[in-house]
């Protein structure tokens, strides 16, 4: 009896939040909005790497957690890249009075 | 392996050691005893400090260069060239890689950080000089970590770490709100386009179960499998991997962010952008296309039957972003007025040639000559680059403005400079004897030799190629025809700092005297060419893991020095002597 | 069982991250964030790795979702965006390509050839077993004994295959800070004791603190106090209002 879940459905959940960050990154307009979409990829791609790693076949010579440690980087970076962008935001926002990416218009382009 | 030997592994990092430190002096100089200076003595005092630690590490690369070919005091670069493929180490259970072209392209990117330095001293553009410079080396440690990553975890940590850092510095030229606006703009595409790589990245992990370059190559040539038809999964792992790297690179879907940004940031971090991220970016990028992903390339195996060539693989897609990406920059950089915003186009064209490169790197027998040559281009066209912005960077200094009618009447009153800045935008195009033409030479040489069925394919890229460069020949001369004809309205530029002429001067004698003298740069390039590419045949420090290749392998280096020693006293008695040919063995394994 | 757990989870997960995406109002989307980052932990438990579910609420809600909710307050936009707004039909291309994204990832994923001898994804129903290492068992495998004690597994990673990584790690979060701080600094942390060059930046504003620290600016007046408390405060931004 094999009432496990298989791969597929964790990688179909993926697939799925990835392609709706995917929807928000070209969707909103709001920069901090946009981070948010963001945020929501990276996860995505988190759970591809801790289910590869439970379900996959280990390499010999590799180490033994690769997917996991994978995951640990993406959410350091993850933060560094969310500290960076709020700056970046409010940095913006001081001069336009907006988060809004459509409303800096000082670069023809 | 004894642990004395594995111990050893850090001193393989001590130019990026000791640029971490430093950047933590800089910043601790900026907060402790210069709290209270005012902002451009302090950009004078901790742009000298950069600029040491830049020479200290400069040194710290040459002595690891030496030590990577095991040249003891032997003459630079004819044994080099031959001796190159001889160390190639695999570092830290193979997450990076220690070899010749590190080592190199380590001492190109702190040579280029030198310049840049130089120019962000010619005038103070942010209150944050601490927090600028020490950013900026921060970059470069991250940019020669990049260019050693041997695997995705590193690639991609490292990948982000220079990214995140140059945001910031495009965004720190506060009186300016266009310097804002880049590095918000930056920002979001970056890390868009990062999220779509690390999902990429993610498939490609779930499809091989490793991270490793080599050992992704390994289980990618297990399916027996070539190119992308009817492998949905693969083909969507390449495509997301695509979007980030082509990201990096500025090729043309990816490319919106680069005029804004270009444009926007003070002139010393554009040049960064453009000369350090794009050499380094490049580098990732060949070694995840033709050392991790090759059995994708296409349909047949290389070397094989021509027949299966038609089939879908990465090389049809990247073949297709070149020829797009050149012609793009290139028109539209005919269209603008602005000299960073034309340099950013041009740097997008630049891009789509070294393409051009990568693709003879992939269908070619000799893959290892085919990425020296593209390395040979990075190397002149960084340089180059960064003298060009220089320029920009005087501009911004006396006028505020970088329109490149700002530099009519330059040709009468820098008459000296002026002539440099015709020989880098001469090199820039590509004409002889200059070192933009040679690089251009030989990747479009190694592209029409790359056998019968690489020139089918490539020809047509070649003739787009060339084309392109004349186009280019139109922007280009309109910077000179603003020097030299033009004659200056209001007040002409004053006397260009000292970094700003160091800078200049320093990349025209590079494209001057790699166009006249090309052999030994390019002989090296393809030398270290090779084991960047072949990661699989590293020899590793690790423990116990390879002990009898490392006993064979540590026989073979003594004896090679004593060899080297040995011509070169018969040398020091006799000049007529022939140099030490004796091709490496093992690590020169074409596939 | 475990089967409609992962069902609820995962459509709770879509359902949020839909949210986050959709709502106008930023700080419902930033709370379906929140949301979503606890249904992600809540996947991680399901894929036998507690360690990162941890991290995963330690980081991304304790630390990510509040400087999201940080700058949206400083921001003050909490009714969203302007641009966002209009009519669902703009919005078409863009639902487009994220329906054939997942299209295509769909059909990749239950189509995937498998290289040398290993399962297809679609073909792999269940996990790999994990056996529980004993004291006086046989030893187990890398991934039952990091299942086991993530915690340590990860711990030899980070200092010996990982440890250059690591460092890098070091390195990346000590530049975002220090390039974050510089960034998001407002420009009155020039205060009267740098002169200079940093006259043209401040652009002749006066320095107008506000009243939270006042008493403190008054009590030094010696400016770099000033600048200290400016540097401890960067969100006190006179500016903004």
């Amino acid at each position: 009896m094999n009432n496990d879940i298989p791969l597929s459905w964790f990688l179909i959940f993926a697939s799925a939040t990835f392609c709706i960050g995917l929807l928000g990154v070209l969707v909103r307009r709001n920069a901090i909005a946009v981070l948010m979409a963001i945020e929501i990829m990276l996860n995505a791609a988190n759970i591809n790497f801790l289910a590869f790693w439970r379900y996959g076949t280990p390499t010999p010579g590799d180490g033994p957690i690769t997917g996991v440690m994978m995951a640990i980087f993406v959410i350091t970076i993850a933060a560094a890249e969310v500290a960076v962008g709020i700056g970046l935001i409010l940095l913006c926002y001081r001069r336009w009075k907006a988060a809004d990416v459509d409303r800096y218009d000082s670069l023809a382009g | 392996m004894s642990q004395a030997f594995v111990n050893r592994e850090f001193w393989f990092l001590a130019p990026e050691i000791f640029l971490t430190v430093w950047g933590l002096l800089v910043l601790i100089a900026d907060f402790g005893p210069l709290r209270d200076v005012p902002a451009a003595r302090r950009n004078r005092v901790l742009g000298m400090m950069s600029l040491a630690g830049a020479v200290i590490t400069l040194f710290i690369g040459y002595m690891a260069l030496m030590e990577s070919v095991e040249m003891f005091g032997t003459e630079v670069f004819k044994p080099l060239a031959l001796n190159l493929t001889q160390a190639d180490y695999s570092l830290f259970s193979g997450t990076l890689a220690a070899d010749s072209s590190t080592a190199f392209l380590n001492l190109v990117v702190v040579a280029l950080l030198a310049m840049v330095i130089g120019i962000s001293m010619s005038w103070n553009f942010t209150e944050h000089v601490g927090e600028y410079y020490s950013l900026l080396l921060w970059t470069a440690v991250a940019m020669m970590f990049l260019i050693a990553a041997e695997e995705l975890l590193t690639l991609f940590l490292t990948l982000e770490t220079m990214t995140l850092g140059l945001y910031m510095m495009a965004a720190l030229e506060k009186s300016k709100r266009r310097s804002a606006e880049a590095g918000l703009k930056y920002f979001v595409y970056g890390s868009v386009s990062s999220a779509l790589f690390l999902f990429g990245l993610s498939l490609i992990y779930g499809l091989t179960g490793t991270t490793t370059l080599a050992g992704i190559q390994a289980a990618l040539s297990l399916g027996g499998s070539f190119g992308l038809q009817s492998n949905i999964a693969g083909a969507t792992a390449f495509l997301l991997v695509m979007v980030g790297l082509g990201f990096k690179i500025a090729a043309v879907p990816f490319h919106q962010w680069a005029p804004d940004t270009y444009e926007g940031a003070p002139a010393p971090v554009t040049a960064w952008i453009a000369a350090g991220s794009k050499i380094a970016s490049f580098v990732a990028m060949m070694k995840i296309l033709l050392n991790a992903l090759p059995s994708w390339s296409s349909g047949s195996p290389v070397g094989l039957a021509a027949e299966n060539f038609s089939t879908p693989g990465w090389i049809g897609v990247v073949a297709v972003v070149s020829a797009v990406t050149m012609t793009y920059g290139n028109f539209a950089a005919l269209a603008q007025k602005n000299f960073k915003r034309m340099l950013a186009y041009s740097s997008i064209a630049h891009a789509g040639y070294m393409l051009v490169g990568v693709l003879a790197a992939a269908v070619s027998i000799k893959k290892g000559q085919a990425a020296g040559a593209v390395l040979f281009y990075l190397v002149v066209y960084g340089f180059s680059t960064v003298g060009a912005l220089a320029v920009a960077a005087w501009m911004a200094r006396d006028k505020g403005t970088d329109e490149i009618s700002d530099l009519n009447g330059l040709g009468r009153t820098s008459p000296m400079l002026a002539v440099c800045i015709v020989l880098l935008m001469l090199s820039l195009i590509g004409m002889p004897p200059l070192g933009g033409f040679f690089g251009k030479l030989y990747m479009f040489m190694e592209a029409m030799n790359s056998g019968e069925r690489g020139r089918l394919t490539l020809q047509w890229l070649v003739m787009l190629g060339l084309f392109n460069s004349v186009v280019s020949a139109f922007y280009y001369v309109r910077v000179l025809k603003a020097m030299f004809l033009r004659p200056s309205e209001g007040e002409p530029l004053k006397p260009a700092a000292s970094g700003v002429t160091w800078a200049i001067v320093i990349s025209t004698l590079v494209a001057v005297g790699f166009g006249l003298y090309p052999e030994p740069l390019v002989e090296t390039m393809r030398s270290s060419a090779l084991p960047m590419l072949t990661s699989g045949s590293r020899i590793t420090t690790n423990r116990d893991y390879d002990a009898e290749r490392l006993k064979d392998y540590q026989k073979q280096r003594s004896e090679k020095i004593r060899d080297l020693r040995e011509q070169l006293r018969k040398k020091d008695a006799g000049p007529a002597m022939a140099p030490p040919a004796k091709p490496g063995e093992g690590n020169l394994s074409s596939r | 069982m475990i089967r409609i757990l992962f069902g609820i989870l995962a459509t709770l997960g879509i359902l949020t991250a839909l949210g986050t995406v959709l709502a106008r109002n930023l700080v419902h989307a930033a709370l379906f964030l929140v949301a979503f980052f606890f249904l992600v932990a809540c996947q991680f438990v399901l894929l036998e790795a507690e360690f990162m579910a941890a991290m995963q609420v330690l980081v991304y809600i304790g630390a990510v979702a509040i400087i999201l909710m940080f700058g949206i307050m400083l921001t003050r936009n909490i009714q969203g965006d302007e641009t966002t707004g209009g009519h669902w039909v703009r919005k078409l291309p863009a639902a487009a390509v994220a329906l054939g994204m997942l299209a295509v990832l769909v059909a990749g994923i239950l189509d995937e050839k498998p290289l040398g001898g290993r399962p297809a994804w679609s073909a792999i129903q269940a996990r790999p077993e994990a056996i529980v290492p004993s004291a006086d068992g046989p030893p187990v495998d890398a991934r039952s004994a990091a299942i086991a004690d993530m915690s340590r597994s990860v711990g030899v990673e980070m200092l010996q295959r990982f440890v250059v990584p690591f460092e890098i790690a070091g390195l990346l979060l000590t530049a975002a800070l220090v390039g974050a701080i510089a960034l998001a600094q407002s420009e009155e942390r020039e205060d009267s004791s740098r002169s200079g060059a940093s006259s043209d930046m401040r652009g002749g504003t006066t320095m107008q603190p506000a009243p939270g620290f006042g008493v403190k600016l008054a009590a030094t007046p010696n400016g770099s106090a000033a600048g200290l408390s400016a540097k401890l405060h960067p969100a006190s931004d006179t500016n903004l209002s």
